[in-house]
């Protein structure tokens, strides 16, 4: 498998992306500041490989996806799928390179229209990208229904005829209608019981097998993202704090906030249950985010730099991106002791 | 098991919940058993619609009747019988000898209302201490579950708290009159898994700290292993099986409980295709007269379909609702 740091061989380049918000206040709604929700997020992710992106919750991992794919206009940077620069695309170049990336939401009985058929669900993506209609696009809905799982019979029910996990299988299909080659998966078996969630990563794992897709994978999971992906990006408050492969990441985590999150998962493991590190305090808020480094305020290995300046990302070794000034080369200055 | 151990803070007998509905009513809860001792916390662990809120419920007397009704069973706390007590009794047995926290904490809370007057008033209600008294005893405990600056907090209204903050506030609501038993249910669920981590240990600080019993219910194992004594793990409305928790992972009995496992340790592990319990979760209502689990059971027999299992008590405590261990013991 490709490593996907290098531009050749990268379907998805993302490029400095930003999404800021404008926050109104006043009678009159003037703009009187912004959150910074994503701030200069880069990473590649090679053709056919599984790129998640993991954080708490308001880390901006979800207006991350959202951003990658258009939904909203990115504040600033790049996003090149395929070779092509998204960002620069208006109106009918853009929908068309809409049909070429996906995304499969957390909750299924949010993202599927109650009052549709299931098959009609699934034939409406074909139809409004022109691509089959009537029987044609029957044919293709039942091929897509035996590859996630569901019998072609169902194609006349209405979702909420389906369980959670049937349903989420539903999502994924039409998702997949009209042969994209990205996918962005946001939370996608988080809302799903634990015995039905193995099921819909299997499911996934093989379609990306079988249809060559690329997945950005969006999980607050740790387990499930270790288990899928070929590489990670690590999110707090906006930020990329660390980018890796998904080994040596879960093996040896360099940035603080990494190492707490890894080890502040439960585990039926008791031996991995020793090297807890209970982070204090909250996530602050984005609107008014710490000065320098985000993560000061909980970091258990914070310096006096990390108070005032932002840490500059640094490649400590190949491959590993992390944003931290333990990690500075070279090393930040540190005020020499008296 | 045994029955009427003065070490047990809470006997649950045979305890079966209905659900009215149109056609005939469906069975939500049947026939479920256990004990809680004291200091102990028992986890209550399975998946959506499963039966185990609605077990907490009916202890608590917070059954919504109608739809539910409880049909058999006895719920003793301290030797007192909570399923024949009046409406008004449940009242002052909820707060004072049952703390709950449940999963959002703005369920639990009045956004009308300032943090301390709040926890304060369920000391009011419950003792004879005044208002100011009553306050004071609040912000001390706000203190002990770690709130900074507990004195201004309890001056603040609940939307100025962060969802971490809430649930401690909450936790120290629920446990201001000291209850012999606190009820969790999901009590970390809605939170960041980095709080998570600082809320579970406070709950383990305080709940040794003060030789309470506390059942906690979740869906997540890994909470489980690390927080409880004893587990029971609930399938379809059947407790299918009870254990201490350092032996239900290691050698688990009943089928559904060594799938939960597998998945869980599957999705920790590495490489090849992850172990998945086939099938789909069945919703209350749709369970035939056998096994509820056995459509999804991979060393089903002929009998499970037909026949429900009885409960069977093995010689160490542990017990299985399962036709294939009930032969064995």
């Amino acid at each position: 498998m490709r490593t996907g740091s290098g531009a050749e061989g990268a379907l998805l380049e993302v490029r400095g992306l930003s999404k800021h918000f404008p926050v109104r206040s006043g009678v009159f709604s003037r703009v009187t500041g912004s959150v910074r929700v994503v701030e200069d997020v880069s990473f590649s992710v090679g053709r056919g490989e599984t790129f998640a992106v993991v954080g708490e919750s308001g880390c901006g991992k979800t207006t991350a996806g959202r951003t990658i794919l258009r939904l909203y206009e990115p504040t600033a940077g790049s996003v090149v799928l395929g070779g092509i620069d998204l960002a620069a695309l208006r109106g009918e170049e853009l929908r068309r390179a809409r049909r070429g990336m996906q995304m499969v939401f957390q909750n299924p009985y949010g993202s599927l229209n109650p009052r549709m058929r299931v098959g009609e669900l699934l034939a409406e993506p074909l139809v409004a990208h022109g691509i089959a209609k009537g029987a044609g696009a029957a044919e293709r809905v039942a091929d897509m229904m035996g590859k996630v799982g569901l019998s072609a019979d169902l194609a006349g029910r209405y979702p909420h005829q389906f369980s959670g996990g049937q349903r989420q299988r539903v999502a994924i299909a039409r998702a997949l209608m009209c042969s994209p080659s990205l996918v962005v998966a946001d939370e996608p078996v988080s809302a799903l019981d634990v015995s039905i969630q193995s099921q819909i990563i299997n499911l996934l794992q093989d379609l990306r097998a079988e249809l060559g897709l690329t997945y950005v994978f969006i999980s607050h999971d740790l387990n499930v993202v270790r288990r899928i992906s070929d590489s990670v990006g690590v999110m707090y408050l906006g930020h990329m704090v660390e980018r890796s492969a998904t080994g040596p990441l879960f093996e040896r985590p360099l940035h603080p906030y990494t190492e707490a999150l890894l080890s502040a998962v439960p585990s039926l493991d008791p031996a991995r249950r020793k090297r807890r590190i209970i982070l204090s305090g909250d996530v602050p808020n984005p609107a008014s985010p710490p000065p320098g480094c985000v993560f000061h305020p909980r970091c258990p290995k914070a310096m006096d730099v990390c108070r005032s300046v932002a840490p500059a990302g640094s490649e400590p070794e190949p491959g590993r991106f992390v944003a931290c000034h333990l990690y500075q080369d070279p090393p930040a200055p540190v005020s020499a002791p008296l | 098991m045994s029955g009427t151990n003065d070490t047990n803070v809470l006997s649950v007998r045979g305890l079966s919940i209905r659900l009215a509905t149109r056609d005939g009513g469906a069975s939500v809860v049947d026939d479920a058993s256990f004990d809680v001792g004291r200091g102990e916390v028992f986890g209550i662990v399975g998946e959506s619609g499963c039966g185990k809120s609605v077990t907490a419920y009916a202890i608590a007397g917070l059954l919504p009747t109608p739809p539910l009704r409880v049909e058999a069973g006895s719920v003793r706390l301290g030797g007192r019988e909570l399923l024949s007590a009046s409406p008004a009794e449940m009242r002052s047995v909820r707060g004072r000898d049952i703390g709950m926290i449940f999963q959002e904490p703005m369920t639990a809370l009045d956004p009308l209302y300032t943090i301390g007057e709040q926890i304060a008033e369920s000391l009011e209600f419950h003792s004879s201490l005044d208002k100011r008294a009553a306050m004071e005893k609040a912000i001390a405990m706000l203190g002990r579950v770690g709130i900074p600056e507990p004195r201004r907090i309890a001056a603040e209204y609940p939307h100025r708290l962060s969802g971490g903050m809430l649930q401690r506030v909450v936790i120290a609501m629920a446990m201001i009159n000291e209850p012999a038993l606190l009820i969790a249910d999901e009590p970390t669920t809605a939170l960041d898994v980095t709080i998570q981590a600082q809320i579970l240990a406070l709950m383990n600080d305080l709940v040794g700290a003060n030789g309470m019993s506390m059942i906690l219910i979740t869906h997540d194992l890994g909470v489980v292993a690390e927080t409880c004594d004893r587990v029971a793990v609930f399938y379809g409305g059947h407790l299918v099986e009870s254990a201490p928790v350092g032996r239900i992972f290691a050698e688990p009995l009943h089928p559904y409980t060594d799938g939960l496992r597998r998945s869980v340790e599957s999705i920790g592990g590495s490489g090849g295709k992850l172990y998945a319990i086939p099938g789909s979760v069945p919703s209350a209502g749709r369970f035939g007269p056998g096994c509820r689990f056995h459509d999804r059971c991979a060393a089903r027999v002929a009998r499970c379909g037909i026949e429900a299992p009885p409960t069977t008590v093995l010689p160490d405590g542990r017990t299985v609702r399962c036709w294939l261990r009930g032969e064995e013991a």
